[in-house]
């Protein structure tokens, strides 16, 4: 698991928190991913795209349904067992590393204003 | 914004979001089109009915994208496709630019040329090949021509005109004064070089290129008058080169497409057929490769499908591409689905 979470890049990451409350479709994901990053980050639709491609090959994704109204197509995508497994175990080391960094800004004396 | 006018701008709004998509390859339109539409649409705010500029240039990158990925195919059967596709590219590239070539000259001025710069020169050539390349071998032609279809000659070449004589003193000195008079009579030439047989020298003139060689002291000496390598045969080599390993880029995605909605039997017969028809297309591939590198380098005429006619390379890619093009066949005739074969059987 330590492998995956050196590679996992910052969108891998942010589309795996964006489905962790439940399925959500493409425009589902564009928003929570803004509302997460507090606005800083609108994920381009290719991107959004490519993410979604590569994170289903990697089986840590998977189309949970899809709705077809007026002619438009919402796919919901869900976490798969691996991709929960994937998203529990980078978020821990993030936390972890996160702690870290305050505990050593703490130690420093640099990080007291801010902590 | 009236209801009205505001589905106008979401009516247009859609149809400029469709013509996007059409940057995608069809089969990822079938795939994720009406999807990531419906995504636009939705992000899209009340009243638009233009994409912005960065989404223009983010589809449309994105569809490129999309259409040169060889997603699902293994990083190294891309590369080599590629690769393959590439050199056959070059090889197709540097062909047609050489029909461009003008003819031979006659025996009269090509004994001419040779006498210019070797005047103990004969009149008549020693030897004589019209083609634009081909195998020269001047004995036995019917057995040899045989054995070089089958597996390939060693002395295959561009055509020429051959003229020979035997040099009477130092072999370099015949060269070195072969220089001074070929360059006094407009020649661009070249310095002569020293090699383990003998010595070289090469020289070109408008569209003829010669080229000296002697096989040292008290032998004889040869003057061969060839075409000059035509202006367009870089330049359609390297594009075919560039043309070529971007289709072949694109072939690796589309046959891997193909293969993974196939049965098991399929996959198989693809994979086996373009692993043995990749392995014994390996050392002619090497071949044409450096020789298509050389031919930019050099002035001399020279055939970047060398793989394909030298002995015994010729075996290998007669054996290996009939294997490439069946696994690229087997990959491209689609699947019968069972429930039509089962329908026509009756059962």
């Amino acid at each position: 698991m330590a492998d995956i979470l050196v590679v996992m890049r910052e969108a891998t990451f942010i589309v795996l928190t964006a489905l962790a409350a439940g399925p959500t479709h493409g425009y589902g994901i564009i928003r929570e991913v803004n509302e997460l990053s507090g606005g800083r980050l609108t994920l381009r639709t290719s991107t959004l795209y490519a993410a979604l491609d590569r994170l289903t090959d990697e089986g840590l994704i998977a189309v949970d349904r899809e709705e077809a109204v007026a002619g438009r197509l919402r796919r919901y995508y869900r976490l798969t067992e691996t991709g929960s497994a994937a998203l529990t175990t980078a978020a821990a080391q993030q936390q972890r590393i996160a702690a870290s960094a305050l505990q050593r800004l703490r130690g420093s004396g640099l990080g007291l204003a801010s902590a | 914004m009236t209801a009205a006018g505001d589905r106008s701008s979401q009516d247009a709004l859609e149809r400029r979001y469709r013509r996007l998509l059409l940057a995608y390859p069809a089969h990822y339109r079938r795939r994720r089109g009406v999807e990531i539409l419906t995504t636009l649409m939705d992000a899209a705010p009340a009243g638009r009915a233009h994409p912005s500029i960065g989404q223009v240039i983010d589809l449309l990158f994105d569809g490129l994208r999309c259409r040169l990925s060889p997603r699902g195919t293994p990083i190294a059967v891309a590369v080599l496709t590629a690769l393959f596709a590439a050199v056959f590219g070059a090889i197709g590239g540097s062909w047609a630019g050489w029909q461009s070539a003008g003819d031979l000259p006659d025996n009269t001025m090509a004994a001419a040329i040779a006498r210019t710069a070797v005047p103990d020169m004969p009149s008549t050539p020693y030897d004589r090949h019209d083609f634009l390349f081909g195998y020269a071998s001047p004995e036995s032609a019917e057995e040899n021509l045989l054995a070089a279809v089958l597996i390939g000659g060693d002395d295959y070449n561009a055509g020429y005109v051959q003229f020979t004589v035997t040099h009477a003193a130092d072999d370099l000195a015949t060269l070195r004064a072969a220089r001074e008079r070929l360059q006094a009579a407009g020649w661009q030439v070249e310095p002569v070089v020293r090699k383990p047989y003998g010595g070289e020298l090469s020289a070109s003139r408008d569209d003829l290129f010669v080229q000296l060689t002697t096989e040292g002291l008290g032998t004889k000496t040869s003057l061969s008058v060839y075409r000059s390598r035509p202006a367009a045969v870089p330049v359609l080599t390297v594009l075919g080169l560039l043309v070529g390993g971007l289709a072949g880029w694109w072939l690796a995605g589309w046959v891997a497409r193909r293969v993974a909605t196939q049965p098991t039997w399929r996959k198989v017969a693809t994979t086996v057929a373009f692993t043995f028809g990749s392995v014994l297309m390996i050392l002619p591939m090497c071949f044409n490769l450096i020789t298509i590198v050389l031919s930019l380098i050099w002035a001399r005429p020279t055939p970047v499908w060398i793989g394909f006619v030298f002995i015994p390379t010729r075996a290998f890619a007669l054996l290996g591409i009939p294997m490439l093009i069946s696994a690229l066949l087997t990959a491209a005739v689609p699947s019968t689905p069972v429930r039509q074969r089962l329908l026509r059987t009756g059962a």
